[in-house]
């Protein structure tokens, strides 16, 4: 069957003072229909540019340089940005880490919401959509007669619920989802994710969900991709990626996570830091900080390849399996320097 | 051993601007009666989420603001009392690290004049000495070689670098305590369990103790010997690091270890049964901070005052009836 979202060779520059910034390079997937895919990666990854470039709403300084993106079929690289704007929403949505700072303070939460979808769908009545708001809110969790509050009357979790109910309002075929609950504290954050899980498995909606926090990635979604340095190094089913990561990255990240049920041991320290976007080492860039690498490495870049059998893609010429990652990242870093150079303050 | 910091039924309120209509005041109770020791040498977890109080106990210990009542005892001294020479050794005992190296650091300075401003201000060593005591301090934070890095400055550097040159700084004059708030939360995970090794490994080589306040319960779980968990301006529970983690007792860490994202699928975890946000405790009534929210509670819980600390096994104390 045709893939809801296909992305191939995106490619995505911002043009900066001290030349093009490549922020994604070359990044494939797919993403079924109803399917959730997350996206990990640190800051400066690509990771957001991404999601961005996906809606087309990249800052002023950004580009989409190559590749395409398709929505059931549709390069949305190529569409005018009228045609774009109308399927903002109704076929793709957005929530990000913002969203609940984004209400218009001066208007009731549910005005705001059947505002939206009545000026999408101009046929559904004031009465239907303030019916499928009440629905909505039940379903993130929100006491479906808050909808005439306004938004100071909500806490932040309760703006975030909203913001969800919002996204999914225009019964969309995709959501974009970047550090959606990133701003809340723990607690909430789980349940707002749940809830959020629970509405769009419901309405068959796919799911995009960018975020730093590779546990909270590996709970949500099904499968999982992990960015560096603007492209993507591992691919596959989330639950397989953590327990047994095969690029040296997203081995090194796991073991560098601190966890309230596995041993006390010492935590993987990635030496270095990510690298300076306008000045990516040759090869792997991963390479100055993984201890794996050899001449080859440091030459040609790895493709995102099939690793073993089943759906897992690794672009590492040498995946990891089964070697002692963090006392090898630890061998690494004492025989270099504790911290390289970075590219800080460059931009 | 008599414990480094006494921390004795601390309290303070914070008014609100209340309408003017209003004729009395209201408060925020952000630190509410709370009592706790540290060790020479331990490091004590202050756990909770944002608005619970931890960043204001924070700031108690190092005298930045004033209790409202209650006491902070630094080395047998009371540090609302201290003044002049005593104020001044105090300070120099007694350092803080915070969340955010982008905004802790003066950016007119260069590394060297931000490690080497305090030595400067306690007139300690002459300049030969301050070079190579600052040059020593940024080998040992793993800045190196250190002449790279002495000139820079902090714009120049990554959020990494910067959270180690503010550790230097705090460390450079050997205090007894360290306070800090959220240091390693700002900071991508590649980087933050780097820092994170550092401060363990310089809190064992220079035997310091630190209040670690953190809303990561398993960075607690890595870095302290004992965590105390904080909600509403009260502690609800403290105990050894493990126990606390792997045998919570008050509801709300309970809730607060099940919600932790974990490597585990979704399915094998239990979902949490706590009600509602953290509301700001202002003019709070008299009854347990979690009432509200709570799975568990009673009559008992309804009617009668917040609970004290008991002990329920050795070292491991909680605030709860029903536990």
């Amino acid at each position: 069957m045709l893939a809801l979202l296909k992305v191939e060779a995106l490619t995505v520059e911002y043009r900066t003072r001290g030349g093009p910034l490549r922020a994604v390079a070359e990044v494939s997937f797919e993403l079924g229909r109803g399917e959730s895919l997350g996206i990990v990666g640190e800051s400066g990854s690509g990771k957001s540019t991404l999601a961005a470039a996906i809606l087309r709403i990249l800052p002023d300084n950004g580009r989409i340089v190559g590749g395409r993106i398709l929505l059931d079929g549709l390069d949305l690289t190529r569409l005018p940005e009228g045609a774009m704007r109308r399927l903002r929403w109704r076929r793709v949505a957005m929530v990000f880490q913002a969203a609940m700072n984004s209400w218009n303070p001066v208007l009731t939460i549910g005005d705001q919401i059947v505002e939206a979808i009545r000026t999408h769908e101009p046929q559904v009545t004031r009465q239907q959509a303030r019916e499928r708001v009440a629905e909505l809110f039940a379903a993130v969790g929100l006491p479906p007669e808050r909808m005439d509050q306004y938004p100071h009357q909500f806490s932040g979790g309760m703006r975030q619920r909203a913001a969800i109910a919002m996204a999914l309002a225009g019964r969309p075929q995709l959501l974009i989802a970047d550090e959606p609950t990133t701003a809340l504290d723990v607690i909430v954050q789980e349940r707002v994710w749940r809830e959020m899980e629970a509405l769009r498995r419901r309405l068959g909606t796919a799911l995009l969900y960018i975020s730093h926090d590779v546990a909270l990635v590996a709970q949500v979604t099904e499968r999982m991709g992990v960015m560096y340095a603007g492209r993507l190094v591992e691919l596959g089913r989330s639950a397989e990626v953590v327990r047994q990561p095969r690029h040296p990255y997203t081995a090194g990240l796991i073991a560098a996570l601190p966890t309230l049920t596995g041993s006390r041991q010492e935590l993987a320290t990635i030496p270095g830091e990510p690298p300076d976007p306008l000045a990516l080492p040759a090869g792997c860039a991963f390479h100055p900080r993984c201890p794996y690498a050899d001449p080859r490495c440091r030459r040609e870049l790895p493709p995102l390849e099939a690793a073993g059998g089943g759906s897992r893609q690794v672009a590492c010429w040498h995946p990891v399996s089964g070697q002692d990652v963090r006392a090898d990242f630890a061998a690494l870093g004492a025989g270099g320097p504790a911290t390289l150079p970075a590219g800080g303050g460059r931009r | 051993m008599k414990p480094l910091v006494e921390v004795e039924q601390l309290r303070k309120l914070f008014p609100v601007r209340s309408s003017w209509r209003r004729r009395a005041p209201s408060f925020v109770h952000a630190v509410d009666g709370i009592s706790f020791t540290i060790a020479q040498g331990e490091v004590l977890g202050l756990v909770g989420e944002s608005g619970c109080g931890k960043t204001t106990t924070g700031r108690l210990l190092v005298g930045a603001i004033r209790p409202t009542s209650g006491r902070v005892r630094v080395a047998g001294q009371d540090v609302a009392s201290l003044q002049g020479p005593a104020l001044k050794q105090f300070r120099r005992q007694v350092q803080m690290i915070f969340q955010d190296p982008y905004e802790s650091l003066n950016p007119r300075m260069t590394v060297w004049e931000i490690v080497a401003e305090p030595l400067a201000v306690h007139g300690v060593g002459s300049l030969a000495e301050r070079q190579r005591r600052v040059a020593e301090e940024l080998e040992r934070v793993g800045l190196v070689p250190p002449e790279r890095f002495e000139l820079r400055f902090p714009h120049e550097l990554s959020g990494g670098q910067r959270q180690r040159v503010a550790i230097a700084r705090a460390l450079i004059l050997r205090p007894r305590l360290v306070v800090a708030d959220e240091p390693t939360s700002m900071l991508d995970p590649s980087i933050r369990s780097g820092i994170m090794a550092l401060m363990r490994r310089l809190q064992q080589e220079l035997g310091i103790s630190y209040l670690y306040i953190t809303h990561d319960l398993a960075v607690a779980r890595y870095l302290c010997d004992r965590i105390a968990v904080m909600y509403a301006g009260k502690l609800v529970e403290m105990g050894p690091a493990e126990a606390v983690v792997r045998h919570p007792l008050h509801p709300y860490t309970r809730a607060l270890v099940a919600a932790v994202p974990s490597l585990e699928p979704a399915a094998a975890r239990p979902s949490v049964a706590v009600r509602g946000p953290l509301s700001r405790p202002i003019d709070p009534p008299p009854r347990c901070r979690f009432l509200e929210r709570c799975p568990l509670a009673t009559h008992r819980c309804r009617t009668q005052d917040h609970p004290p600390l008991a002990e329920k096994s050795s070292g491991h104390w909680v605030a709860c009836y029903e536990v």
